[in-house]
C-alpha cells in the first residue's frame, strides 16, 4: 500500500467501465450518418429536433436496457457532471455557430471576402473546424479517447473531399459525403466495442446480485 | 474497520462516487456477492453506508452511498496513512534491501 490512493484513477476506472459499452460512438455515428443521408437526399422535413430528442431518448434507453443489467448503475460525484455540462455547452455553441455560419454562405455577401473563401475551402474549414471539433470535445471532456481518433481521422476525410468531390455540389453536401462513411465507421466501431462489452461482462442471475 | 483491504476498497470506490448499487461494486471491486455483502453490513452496522433497497421495475436494486461520517472516516484515514507513510524514513536501517533484484519486493 502506497500510503495514499489513487482516488482520481479508481474514479476514472468507474466512469470508463460505464461507457465502454460503445452506445456513444452507435448513437453519434447514427445520427452524423443520419444528417449526412438526409441533406443528399434533399427531403424537406425539419428533422432536427427529433434527432435532438430522440438520439438522447434512445441512448438513455440503451443504456437502462443494456449497460446497466451488465455493470449496474451509479451515480457520479458533482465534478464529474460539471465535466459533462462543459461539453454539453461547447457543443450547443459550435452548432449555433455552425448554423449562424451556414446562414451566411446561403446568404452569400454578407461575409465579404471570407465569404468567398468559406465557400470555396468550406467543406475543409467547417468540417474540420465543427465537425472535428464536436468529436474531440465529445471524447476530451468523456474522456473517451476514440473519439479524439475519430476526429483525427475526419480531418484527412474532409480534405479529401474538398480536392475529390463533383464541385458542382454545395458545401453541405461535400460535408454530408464525410459524415456518412464517418458515421458508418463510428457505428461499425461501436458495434464491435458493444460485442466485447456484452462477452465481457454477462448478465448477471438476480439471485446473484440481490443483496 | 476500515483498514480490511476489502472494505477499503469498497469505501473508495464509493467515496468518488454519489451512489452505486450493488452489481456495479461487485463488478469494479471484483468481490463475489457473499463477500461484498458482508462486508456492507459490516459497514453498514458502523454506520457508513446508507443502504437503500428498492425496485426497479420488477426485480430488486440495493443501492449503496457513504454516510457522512463515512465520508469523514475514510478521509481521516486517508490523512493518517498519508502521514505515515511520510514519517517513515526512506532507506533501510539495516541495510537489507526489500528487492530481490528481479524488481519484485518481497516483505
Amino acid at each position: 500500500m502506497s500510503g495514499d490512493f489513487d482516488l482520481d484513477g479508481i474514479e476514472r476506472r468507474a466512469y470508463l467501465t460505464y461507457n465502454e459499452d460503445g452506445l456513444l460512438d452507435i448513437i453519434t455515428g447514427f445520427m452524423m450518418a443520419f444528417i449526412g443521408y438526409y441533406v443528399l437526399s434533399k427531403v424537406d422535413v425539419p428533422f432536427a429536433p427529433f434527432l435532438a430528442i430522440f438520439g438522447p431518448a434512445v441512448w438513455a434507453s440503451l443504456k437502462k436496457a443494456v449497460t446497466e443489467p451488465r455493470i449496474g448503475q451509479v451515480k457520479f460525484g458533482p465534478g464529474r457532471r460539471s465535466r459533462q455540462q462543459k461539453a454539453i455547452m461547447i457543443f450547443a455553441v459550435v452548432v449555433n455557430v455552425l448554423m449562424v455560419l451556414s446562414f451566411f454562405v446561403d446568404t452569400g455577401s454578407i461575409l465579404g471576402p471570407w465569404g468567398a473563401t468559406l465557400s470555396t475551402y468550406g467543406v475543409i474549414l467547417v468540417g474540420s473546424g465543427v465537425v472535428s471539433l464536436i468529436l474531440f470535445t465529445i471524447g476530451h471532456f468523456n474522456e473517451v479517447s476514440r473519439f479524439k481518433g475519430y476526429a483525427a481521422i475526419s480531418v484527412p476525410m474532409f480534405v479529401v473531399s474538398h480536392f475529390l468531390a463533383d464541385p458542382a455540389l454545395d458545401l453541405f453536401e461535400k460535408l454530408a459525403l464525410v459524415l456518412i462513411p464517418l458515421g458508418l465507421l463510428m457505428m461499425a466501431y461501436g458495434i464491435v466495442t458493444l460485442w466485447r462489452f456484452v462477452r465481457k461482462y454477462p448478465k448477471l442471475e438476480d439471485v446473484e446480485i440481490d443483496a | 474497520m476500515i483498514h480490511e483491504p476489502a472494505r477499503l476498497l469498497l469505501m473508495a470506490n464509493l467515496y468518488v462516487v454519489e451512489s452505486a448499487d450493488f452489481l456495479f461494486l461487485m463488478r469494479q471491486t471484483g468481490m463475489t456477492f457473499g463477500n461484498l455483502s458482508s462486508h456492507m453490513s459490516k459497514l453498514e452496522a458502523a454506520g457508513y453506508l446508507d443502504v437503500e433497497k428498492e425496485f426497479v421495475g420488477k426485480k430488486p436494486n440495493t443501492k449503496l452511498s457513504l454516510t457522512r461520517m463515512g465520508r469523514q472516516a475514510f478521509e481521516v484515514y486517508r490523512k493518517n496513512m498519508q502521514q505515515l507513510f511520510t514519517d517513515v524514513p526512506t532507506g533501510s536501517p539495516t541495510g537489507v534491501s526489500g528487492d530481490d533484484g528481479n524488481g519484485y519486493w518481497s516483505w
